[in-house]
């Protein structure tokens, strides 16, 4: 094969020698996996307080005079956002994605350090253009996440002159940027893992990394063409989404468009989307597991191949978002059984934890606790999801407070957990401190009891039949005043949980100067990111020779090994099986 | 191991809180009973799951959490565990989505019987319409609609004169008579809920959407928009009142027709307007 | 191995690493393929074009099944210059493939000509579609029939007032096609000239040939979306 020298390759290593050259124009995934996470995580805290205020209004109704239903609706669709694009797929995929996936398939770098650093620079555009939004005239739009033609462009939403065009704009910019990221990826985890490694020893953090990111890019486009199409009709006044409708009193000049067709076009890109979040976090709470139960996890294969039928299935469920909006309902049938069925390999994940844990030698360390939080947490949101996914069922549950608690328990709270277990477990690698212990516990306490007296009684407010995005619940008769009692509780918990965050931080600022040297693999950890000669890896990661992989990343507890666990780049003894060549 | 205590006691406190939650379905109201099983049968099986594993996790926790001198088991697979495991799923699974799925079949399945009923929907308001005695509902466009004409009704439609326009948000439906909703939007998406009720459907500008209801129960019930349209969302409310055959069919027939709202439009004109009456004739465009 | 070879390999039964890929040079020093990278960059390019034509189709019919005629969806008559424009494509492909054959085999005189004579067809190409363009909008094709009210009145935000009649969305999506794909051909042509520096670079770069056959190949691609798309209007 034709060898080719690109401008962006790997030899030599170009070492930055400035400081403006090692951090901030850096092509060191390890940086730019930094600079994702930081970024999100700063836009993230936007959200937090966003929902913040928006609990204010739904605790303490006509209490804040600040928070009009323009507000509150601005406050619901930025969180909702923010929170499913900016900070969660841009943290599991830029940020840990970049992170983990040349160290653990044993890579100086990303295939494409440039593309990958470009990568990062357009998604610091999209998150800025977003937060420009909040400072045009009329305000960030508020037509809710979904972004839901027509009310989005038209008036009576908030931010239908410019907060709407900015909002495209800047999600057309991030999967600009995201489209970048990720073929380097896709393509990382084809081409250059080191040798030795086999598609089947890589641990499962990478296989959810990298299905995510397939899905994301041909996930994507959807919201791209969506985001286009709506711009044009914002702008130039076509009719791919826009009815005749009379708006206001005022006759439109659009014709025929569907605003079904969108939705259509949003959750083809919206129900992949939701994997794409949560398979990343399947995979690196797999690891969690693995590593501080001292056990492999149980049922790779079963694990991987989950994973790839999810990933694959989740094309073909989008439109049970879509129950009750007026398609043909005769759709509802084939997407309730195709929904329902993707609940199997999820539940043998679920098992699979389990049963990881079952037998184990558990040791209850921080990012482990997260990893049960996250069990907790996730089987619940995805029996809530069931009732959703059963076609019949979700028509009174549709629209109300159930599916705020169901998604929130699901996509929300799950994959933080595991961000926040696996920030606990790779701090020792990324930074070579340790956290502090009881801080970790205390934080890890508040939040999981926190978020389920926020999110449990959402469910019961649901079943009721409280609407959401809903101002202010006012005089309904149905409504009873315990409800608004328990809206007030709601609203308290989510400010304690909030406020609970800033442990973390604190945690995570103080371990970073003073926290105990972590030296060495801390955990015992088998896989191949924890094998480097430098702590924290250098520029390169790999000193002067890429390793050579001989097993797979689980190898924990082996009967008659020395240790319970054997590093992946640990040659066979001579009792060991070999390969049969 | 206090994880393993407060787990437990996490799926202790969720069963308490279903027993106890003063919140719960509405009492229902209408023909859609199997919408209601088929939520319960979901809930139990979930329920049990939901209980099941996460004793496990609670116990498996406990039982094998670190302690010296103790080896976690090696095992990569069971292939005959996750087997039987996947299969009890599968059945779990089934067992949730027929009663889903028949319920569904009967949702979409509009009895021949069923009258019609119009809702309309408007940032923030609702109004309705009712076929007159040709039992038609005339012909209608957004296109159509002007201050006089705030239904859009075709002009040319001779079916669309008998129809009986309610313009405010209450209306009433006989009991025990299948309703065939036909919903229509003039500006965004809206969604017509009455919880008790359980069935809801979106508005949709540009097309005309649907669902069926036998209302079972007399009594007056809210009408909510459950899907966002705006800063008035929550405020679009109405409501429909449940009652006899009869009372119904007498409050109908008080209500104004299309022709009658045309010549009330244009005796007010004539008033403001002198003679000029082609300025409010209902040409449309 | 095969996908399913693959996938249900038993990796902890055999630990180790066969002798024939110890002796394999590793990845240190090796400078990574571009190729995979592009096949997945026009896996993406794919969806989006998929997506798109979809979007199309159901544009068209989706007042069908609900029995709520819009009926303005228009048919419109190719203009003859879309053809034209076709054929430029073909051409600029062509030329394309003979560059990288003519790379392939160290011919650098014929590599230089016929990589010069595709990129210009490929400008040819964009520059016909703005006529294109112009030559719509000139004969009353409008993106919608107010994106003119919308520069007249200077502020292309203004929500357009009291217009009844809306674009024929068949021409709304011509321009969309249009619009898209001429954005990647833009961004080949960025790939083109990076390649034409280094076909005229005073020595031979490694790999030049690799990159001409990688420019064809995405030259051919987007041949294959626009030879899609333009079947999809005439077939409408």
């Amino acid at each position: 094969m034709a060898t080719v020298t690109i401008a962006d390759d790997l030899t030599p290593l170009h070492h930055p020698k400035t400081w403006i050259g090692k951090y901030v124009w850096s092509l060191d995934h390890k940086v730019i996996a930094i600079q994702y996470s930081l970024t999100a995580i700063a836009i993230g805290l936007v959200a937090l307080v966003l929902s913040a205020l928006m609990r204010l209004q739904l605790g303490f109704p006509g209490t804040f005079d600040f928070i009009q239903p323009e507000q509150y609706l601005q406050y619901v669709t930025m969180h909702g956002m923010i929170m499913v694009v900016y900070l969660l797929t841009a943290l599991l995929l830029g940020g840990f994605g970049n992170y983990l996936i040349p160290l653990m398939v044993g890579a100086r770098d990303m295939v494409f350090p440039f593309v990958n650093m470009l990568s990062y620079w357009v998604y610091l555009l999209a998150v800025l253009v977003l937060v420009a939004s909040f400072f045009v005239p009329g305000g960030p739009t508020g037509g809710g996440w979904t972004l839901y033609p027509p009310q989005t462009i038209t008036e009576g939403t908030p931010g239908h002159q410019y907060g709407i065009v900015l909002m495209l704009v800047s999600l057309a910019l991030f999967i600009v940027g995201f489209t970048m990221g990720g073929l380097n990826y896709v393509t990382t985890v084809l081409q250059a893992r080191c040798k030795g490694m086999t598609m089947m020893r890589m641990p499962c953090s990478i296989w959810g990394i990298f299905v995510a990111s397939i899905m994301a890019l041909l996930a994507f486009p959807a919201l791209f063409v969506a985001a286009i199409m709506m711009l044009f009709d914002r702008l130039a006044g076509t009719s791919f989404f826009m009815p005749a409708i009379v708006s206001m009193g005022q006759q439109l000049g659009h014709e025929g468009g569907s605003p079904i067709l969108f939705q259509h076009l949003f959750w083809f890109f919206g129900h992949p989307e939701v994997y794409i979040v949560a398979l990343p976090a399947f995979g690196i709470v797999s690891d969690l597991i693995s590593v501080h139960a001292r056990k492999n996890i149980f049922g790779y294969r079963m694990m991987v191949w989950a994973i790839v039928i999810i990933g694959a299935l989740s094309f073909f469920v989008w439109a049970h978002h879509m129950y009750v909006s007026g398609m043909n309902p005769y759709f509802g049938y084939f997407f309730a059984t195709s929904t329902l069925v993707i609940a199997i390999p999820t539940a043998i994940k679920v098992y699979n934890w389990l049963l990881t844990l079952w037998r184990g030698d558990i040791h209850l360390r921080v990012p482990l606790l997260f990893a049960i939080g996250f069990l907790f947490t996730f089987i619940h949101g995805g029996l809530t999801g069931l009732f959703l996914g059963n076609v019949s069922v979700d028509v009174p549950l549709s629209d109300t407070f159930f599916v705020v608690g169901h998604f929130h328990m699901v996509m929300g709270v799950s994959p933080i957990l595991v961000i926040f277990g696996a920030i606990y477990h790779w701090f020792p690698l990324i930074t070579g401190r340790m956290w502090n212990v009881t801080l970790g516990k205390l934080h890890f306490w508040i939040t999981l009891l926190g978020v389920y007296s926020i999110f449990l009684p959402m469910h019961y407010l649901g079943f009721l039949g409280v609407p959401r995005r809903y101002y202010a619940l006012g005089e309904t008769a149905f409504i009873p005043a315990s409800a608004h009692g328990a809206n007030e509780s709601i609203t308290i918990a989510a400010l304690i949980v909030a406020a609970a965050q800033t442990i973390f931080f604190a945690n995570m600022i103080w371990s970073l100067f003073r926290g105990p040297r972590a030296g060495h693999n801390p955990w015992g950890a088998a896989s191949l990111e924890w094998q480097t000669p430098d702590v924290p890896p250098a520029h390169g990661n790999w000193g002067p020779r890429l390793p050579v992989v001989y097993r797979w990343a689980y190898d924990y507890s082996v009967p008659g090994a020395a240790r319970d666990f054997i590093p992946q780049n640990e040659p066979p003894a001579d009792g060991e099986r070999h390969h049969p060549t | 191991m206090a994880v393993a205590v407060i787990i437990a006691l996490l799926v202790l406190g969720s069963i308490i809180f279903h027993l106890v939650s003063p919140w719960w379905q509405t009492p229902l109201a209408s023909n859609w009973g199997s919408i209601d099983t088929a939520l319960h049968v979901t809930l139990w099986i979930c329920a049990i799951a939901f209980v099941a594993l996460n004793l496990f996790l609670a116990w498996a926790i406990y039982r094998y959490r670190h302690r010296p001198g103790i080896v976690a088991h090696y095992e990569p697979e069971n292939a005959r565990l996750e087997k039987r495991l996947t299969l009890w799923t599968g059945i779990g699974i089934a067992g949730m989505l027929a009663p889903g799925l028949i319920a569904w079949h009967e949702y979409v399945t509009v009895p021949a019987n069923a009258s019609l009923v119009e809702a309309t929907g408007q940032q923030w308001q609702w109004g309705f319409r009712f076929p007159g005695r040709d039992g038609v509902l005339g012909a209608a466009n957004v296109r159509h609609i002007t201050p006089e004409n705030p239904f859009g009704l075709s002009p040319r439609d001779p079916h669309g004169r008998d129809d009986i326009l309610i313009e405010s948000a209450d209306v009433r439906l006989p009991v025990d008579r299948p309703v065939k909703m036909l919903l229509r939007s003039k500006d965004v998406l809206h969604d017509f809920y009455v919880p008790q009720f359980r069935a809801k459907m979106d508005l949709v500008p540009g097309i005309v959407t649907y669902f069926w209801v036998t209302p079972t129960k007399r009594g007056t019930y809210e009408i909510l928009c459950a899907e966002l349209c705006g800063t008035g969302h929550h405020m679009m409310r109405g409501t429909v009142t449940v009652v006899s055959g009869a009372e119904f069919d007498a409050w109908l027939a008080e209500q104004p027709t299309y022709t009658e709202l045309l010549a009330d439009a244009r005796d007010r004109a004539t008033r403001l307007a002198g003679a000029d009456i082609s300025a409010v004739a209902p040409e449309g465009r | 191995m095969s996908v399913i070879g693959t996938l249900t390999e038993k990796p902890w039964l055999t630990p180790g690493i066969d002798a024939a890929a110890i002796d394999r040079p590793d990845n240190d020093g090796r400078p990574f393929d571009p190729g995979i990278f592009l096949g997945v960059f026009l896996g993406v390019v794919t969806a989006l074009f998929l997506l798109i034509a979809s979007a199309y189709l159901m544009r068209m019919g989706v007042h069908g099944p609900l029995g709520h005629g819009a009926g303005d969806w228009g048919a419109i008559t190719e203009p003859p210059l879309l053809w034209a424009n076709t054929a430029i494509l073909v051409l600029s492909s062509l030329a394309f493939q003979g560059a990288g054959i003519a790379a392939g085999r160290g011919a650098r005189r014929a590599m230089r000509i016929t990589l010069i004579v595709g990129g210009a067809l490929g400008i040819a190409f964009l520059v016909g579609q703005v006529v294109l363009w112009r030559e719509l909008q000139a004969s009353g094709y409008f993106l919608a029939i107010h994106s003119g009210l919308c520069t007249v009145s200077g502020d292309p935000l203004a929500q357009p007032a009291d217009l009844f009649i809306s674009g024929n969305p068949a021409i709304a999506f011509l321009y969309l096609i249009m619009a898209v794909h001429g954005l990647h051909i833009v961004g080949g042509l960025v790939a083109w000239g990076r390649a034409i520096r280094r076909a005229f670079a005073g020595t031979v770069p490694a790999g030049l040939a690799r990159s001409v056959t990688l420019c064809a190949r995405y030259w051919h691609f987007l041949l294959l979306v626009w030879l899609a798309m333009f079947g999809l209007l005439l077939m409408t």
